[in-house]
């Protein structure tokens, strides 16, 4: 069961939205590559958190375009499997998609700044759930791809400009955020469960 | 029926999304806090500060309308005033266009209204035409740069499948204003064909370009260049708003 319905579910949102992630991932190694070569030494590991985090900001769209942009996503509840765990299955399926993305860019890439391991891969993994945590929010509540998106967009910004740069400590700097977008998202999946008022009051 | 009458129509429909208000204000106020704190604002207090803070919220709230409006011009599989609009005896790209101006007039209240409380505040500070600004600076540097994204937006949702439009909608959007001359490719800011508002922000309103000019294209702000510019981004608006209208047209197998 568990193994047919993430087999529909890849059927579902197929490549359209696991695919930019790991085309990322692959640009961004690049790219980092090239810039080895072209700037002089050091700057490149500078671009490294910024190209990093375009590839968090193209997985969260994914994301906001795996749980929303399919009408019938609705019509789940009729059968054996409910919607809420169809679109965390999806926005599953695309963060799966975004970590391999990372695993190529983070560590097929030379240079990066304070290297440590895999905490640099934690620390985009965990942007990424932060952004699913808040798509699944604000999809939950509006349905609207448009809302979805520009909410993906507004807390990408939050992380990326404001939050990141202040708070190195790899804790704090993913636990925190994903510790304040879960408990709305834990509100939206219990709000999901009650099927019947979600149906009368459709959403688009 | 009159462009402004459809405009007005999809401007309602565009209000009722109380999703977009919720997450549009504080997007908006972010990107003017952010602006606020810079320490490339030039910290006068006047018009100088309200236009470096609507570059600033427009670049930003651009990444945001550039993600959001994919489906402006085409949305494979959706059905209600759509339909009933492709039904009317109206050119398709003046529906197009409408829906784009009734968005646009939805999208751009957020930044108009955190604008015009950063010119309450200079008013209250001695400066009595800061309202007035604000206005001015949302008119000439945020409205262009939005429907500039907006039609990115809706140009690439309608050549390319779902996510990708998107996600290729927001890099272009981030190449076109934040590509640095540090980096070596080429670009358009720092020229008079920027969609930055360097042009606007520096004729109109006396503020320090973000991007210095340089190059052949690279001309000092007056208001001639700034009117140049906002011409070039009229143009450009009216060319993306053919061409997505123009592609949406075609039968799609995705």
């Amino acid at each position: 069961m568990t193994g047919a319905l993430i087999r529909a579910q890849v059927r579902a949102t197929g490549a359209a939205t696991t695919a930019p992630p790991l085309l990322a991932g692959i640009v961004v190694a690049g790219t980092l590559r090239g810039a080895e070569l072209v700037l002089p030494a050091g700057s490149a590991a500078l671009l490294a958190p910024w190209l990093v985090s375009v590839l968090v900001l193209c997985a969260g769209l994914c994301v906001a375009v795996a749980m929303t942009d399919d009408g019938l996503v609705e019509l789940h509840e009729s059968t054996l499997v409910p919607f809420r765990a169809v679109r965390l299955l999806r926005a599953g399926l695309v963060n799966a998609a975004a970590a391999v993305g990372a695993v190529l860019a983070v560590h097929g890439s030379g240079p990066w700044p304070r290297e440590e391991g895999w905490t640099a891969l934690l620390s985009t993994v965990g942007a990424v759930a932060v952004l699913t945590a808040v798509a699944f929010c604000v999809c939950g509540w509006s349905g609207t791809p448009a809302a979805t998106a520009l909410a993906v967009v507004a807390a990408w910004l939050l992380l990326t400009v404001a939050w990141d740069p202040h708070v190195p400590s790899l804790h704090l700097q993913r636990g925190l955020p994903l510790a304040v977008a879960l408990v709305p998202a834990v509100v939206t999946w219990r709000r999901l469960r009650d099927s019947e008022r979600l149906m009368t009051g459709a959403v688009s | 029926m009159t462009l402004l009458a459809l405009a007005r129509t999809h401007a309602t429909i565009a209000r009722r999304q109380w999703a977009l208000w919720i997450t549009a204000i504080p997007l908006a106020a972010f990107a003017t806090l952010l602006a606020t704190v810079s320490p490339r604002n030039p910290g006068a207090g006047g018009a100088a500060d309200l236009a470096f803070t609507g570059q600033v919220v427009a670049v930003l709230c651009g990444i945001a309308y550039a993600a959001a409006f994919t489906g402006l011009f085409a949305a494979p599989g959706r059905s209600g005033v759509r339909e009933v609009e492709a039904a009317a005896p109206l050119p398709p790209v003046r529906l197009r266009a409408a829906r784009l101006l009734g968005t646009c007039a939805v999208a751009v209240t957020p930044p108009l209204l955190v604008l015009s409380a950063l010119g309450a505040v200079q008013t209250n500070a001695d400066r009595p035409w800061s309202l007035l600004a604000a206005v001015g600076v949302t008119v000439t540097i945020v409205v262009p740069a939005a429907l500039l994204a907006m039609t990115l937006s809706g140009l690439l949702g309608s050549v390319l499948p779902r996510a990708l439009g998107r996600v290729a909608a927001v890099l272009t959007w981030l190449y076109l204003t934040l590509s640095t001359p540090l980096a070596p490719i080429p670009h358009l800011n720092g020229t008079v064909l920027g969609v930055v508002g360097d042009p606007v922000a520096s004729g109109y309103f006396g503020s320090p370009p973000v991007y210095a000019p340089a190059g052949p294209l690279g001309l000092e702000g007056t208001p001639v260049t700034a009117t140049a510019s906002l011409l070039w981004q009229a143009l450009l608006v009216i060319l993306l708003t053919m061409a997505g209208s123009a592609l949406a047209h075609r039968p799609r197998t995705w």
